[in-house]
């Protein structure tokens, strides 16, 4: 590059690096040129009307140093997984150390290597589910590495996979772009708990990682997904999950916090009896702001989908909510419901809330809805006429009102933890810890 | 005395409802407060109890020495102040035993006592939940949620056992209940009569009185006390109906 980068789209090659197999020489170069052509998205472009990007985009980010900056380890301490789990670090989309399979059943290695091998099971996944379009793009672009997860068929994991991801910035501001790509065989079962922290205070970082997840005939996934944010830190991620016949897929994505977050999370149902549940929960305080919208798409008769998301809203917070279902016209006996609950605990937080059915079929059992409220004074009075004091009744409240989804997660240890985290972040949430 | 109340007004939303109650409880007594609907009942409950939104405009209540009306609900509750509610609240996400745990240590504190640990307060409600015979299943589950109307109902009596309080309030207790389980309610109200409490039984009807026996009985109507008497005065109330004691809003 002969001029120094002023913002992010400078960052975007015209024509990438021919490195790796010719086919992702091809995906990356459609990819670069299609920002290129649409620049980063705009308010006028409704899926981001309420999340400007203008304070990511210009700033020119730099790919991740060669080695993982000094310091990674403590900032990695921050998570809020795992616990006994073995861990696989990416430290700045870049898998530190060996990322090689922590059990039997399981493959994984790092993208690099796999690209190098140019494995086939990769190819029928990398790129396939995931848009090209804006963030997506540019990881499409920019991504130097990431993880290949890959279960046999009828392979039943019975620990989670626990995978860290850190961004650290060092001395300059740094962008990751991890790349994360799992194939589930037939039959095969796998959880994933994954977690994303970045340093907090210091340089701006962006994390912007693509996860694509492809489960095959009769597979079951469970992908736990943790966004602890920073003030410093943005977080603008893609994942997509393609589902085919009688698969299983559970999300349960717990975001506290963050300058700016976003999650797309896409599923398509694209095989008949398919099912998928996504939980999410998130926290926004001080100026955080959080976007998560979701597209289901029943594109199979006899697909199911329960989306439940619980928002927690304090300081001077703002999030949305946008989720699309759509049911095709011949996905006769789909089941679809859909749930956005919202607990404003602050006059000045902010909600925007859009549930959205769009509905082609007519034999089909579909639900949706969503609601903005604070605290029940009834609830709270019944709590202080027995004593309990009017802050830790509010704890309770608040903590009880995303209790619900937080108990849905299955391992225990990261349970726990994200409970307790989220407690931390309440007012006087200390007073209700043995609620979690 | 327990409880003195001095003309007691009270408005909602500017309008009044009680107007000039007087009413005094000595601790060991059980009187009723009976009344036909939108009398006031369920007011002079909130208001002993702290609820918001309901102005006083006129009088004062003192518990003991202590000015009632200048304490939170909290802290009323912690001086002993226990309103069984006539629609008690469902709190997802909240477990009985938690909420339980969390209302007996706050008042424990605030008296200065030790707060119980798991396994001394796992024994006292066990206890407790024996004498309104209350499912123990029911204690881990949500405050409330799913329970039948006498579950409800038991679920507070149960509360009342274990936080025994100087002054209960039962707010329309027997409402929504059948015969067997206003008995059940009713035994544990009798079995938790004592010589330092004070029980304030606000009821519409006088069947609760044939299981909870009080010794005098208010009769409320449009917001003021128009007679007292004995247990006697249920029965007559009985036979006769709230019109006879002539106000125009029965």
């Amino acid at each position: 590059m002969t001029q120094a980068a002023q913002t992010l789209m400078d960052r975007v090659p015209e024509a990438p690096a021919p490195r790796g197999p010719g086919w992702l020489a091809d995906l990356r170069g459609r990819a670069a040129t299609a920002l290129r052509e649409t620049g980063f998205p705009h308010k006028k472009i409704e899926a981001w009307r309420f999340t400007p990007v203008d304070p990511v985009v210009r700033v020119p980010f730099a790919g991740p140093p060669a080695e993982p900056p000094a310091g990674w380890e403590a900032i990695a301490e921050g998570e809020l997984t795992g616990g006994e789990l073995p861990t696989i670090f990416l430290v700045n989309g870049r898998p530190a150390g060996q990322a090689a399979s922590p059990m039997p059943g399981v493959e994984v290695t790092s993208l690099a290597e796999a690209l190098d091998k140019d494995v086939e099971a990769l190819r029928a996944h990398l790129g396939q589910h995931a848009p090209s379009a804006y963030f997506s793009a540019l990881n499409a672009a920019l991504f130097d590495d990431g993880l290949f997860v890959r279960v046999r068929q009828g392979q039943a994991l019975e620990t989670p996979l626990h995978i860290v991801h850190v961004t650290a910035p060092g001395a300059a501001p740094v962008a990751a772009y991890p790349r994360i790509v799992v194939a589930a065989e037939p039959g095969s079962e796998l959880r994933l708990v994954e977690s994303y922290v970045g340093e907090e205070g210091g340089q701006k970082h962006l994390t912007s990682p693509v996860t694509e997840i492809g489960l095959e005939r009769g597979a079951v996934v469970d992908h736990l997904r943790v966004v602890r944010g920073a003030q410093t830190g943005y977080h603008v991620a893609n994942l997509s999950v393609s589902q085919d016949q009688s698969s299983s897929y559970s999300s349960r994505s717990v975001v506290l916090g963050g300058a700016l977050t976003r999650i797309d999370l896409d599923v398509v149902m694209k095989g008949e009896g398919a099912s998928c549940t996504l939980d999410g929960i998130y926290h926004v305080d001080g100026k955080d702001h959080v976007d998560h919208h979701t597209f289901i798409d029943h594109a199979e008769p006899r697909c199911s989908s329960q989306e439940t998301y619980r928002g927690l809203l304090s300081g001077r917070g703002h999030a949305v909510f946008d989720g699309t279902i759509a049911v095709r016209k011949h996905a006769q006996q789909s089941s679809a419901h859909q749930e956005n609950r919202n607990l404003l605990l602050s006059d000045d937080a902010t909600i925007h809330t859009k549930p959205h059915l769009q509905i082609d079929a007519d034999d089909v059992s579909c639900s949706h809805g969503a609601t903005i409220g604070s605290l029940d004074d009834s609830a709270l009075f019944y709590l202080r006429a027995r004593g309990v004091g009017r802050e830790h009744a509010e704890a309770m409240l608040t903590y009880a009102f995303v209790k619900e989804v937080v108990d849905r997660i299955p391992h225990a240890a990261s349970r726990q933890r994200i409970g307790r985290a989220l407690l931390s972040r309440l007012p006087h949430g200390e007073a209700a810890a043995e609620l979690e | 005395m327990l409880l003195k109340i001095e003309n007691l007004h009270v408005s909602v939303e500017g309008t009044p409802i009680l107007k000039g109650i007087d009413l005094e409880l000595e601790a060991g007594r059980v009187d009723a407060i009976m009344g036909p609907n939108g009398s006031g009942k369920s007011t002079l409950a909130h208001v002993l109890a702290g609820r918001d939104n309901y102005e006083v405009t006129e009088g004062r209540i003192l518990l003991g020495d202590e000015d009632l009306l200048a304490m939170s609900p909290e802290e009323r509750a912690q001086a002993g102040v226990f309103l069984a509610f006539q629609y008690p609240v469902e709190i997802p996400g909240v477990s009985n035993v938690y909420f339980l745990k969390a209302a007996v240590n706050a008042m424990r504190k605030a008296r200065g006592e030790e707060e119980l640990d798991a396994m001394e307060f796992m024994k006292l409600t066990r206890e407790k939940a024996k004498l309104v015979n209350l499912d123990e299943s029911l204690t881990k589950r949500a405050v409330n949620q799913g329970f039948s109307g006498g579950e409800k109902k038991r679920n507070e009596i149960f509360q009342m056992a274990v936080l025994e309080p100087k002054l209960a309030i039962l707010d329309e207790t027997d409402s929504g209940l059948d015969i067997d389980a206003m008995r059940t309610v009713s035994d544990g109200v009798n079995a938790l009569r004592s010589e330092e409490r004070g029980m304030l039984v606000i009821t519409h009807y006088q069947r609760l009185l044939r299981y909870i026996v009080p010794d005098r009985v208010h009769v409320l109507v449009d917001g003021r006390i128009v007679k007292s008497g004995d247990g006697s005065l249920a029965e007559w109330l009985e036979d006769t109906g709230y019109a006879e004691l002539g106000s125009a809003s029965v």
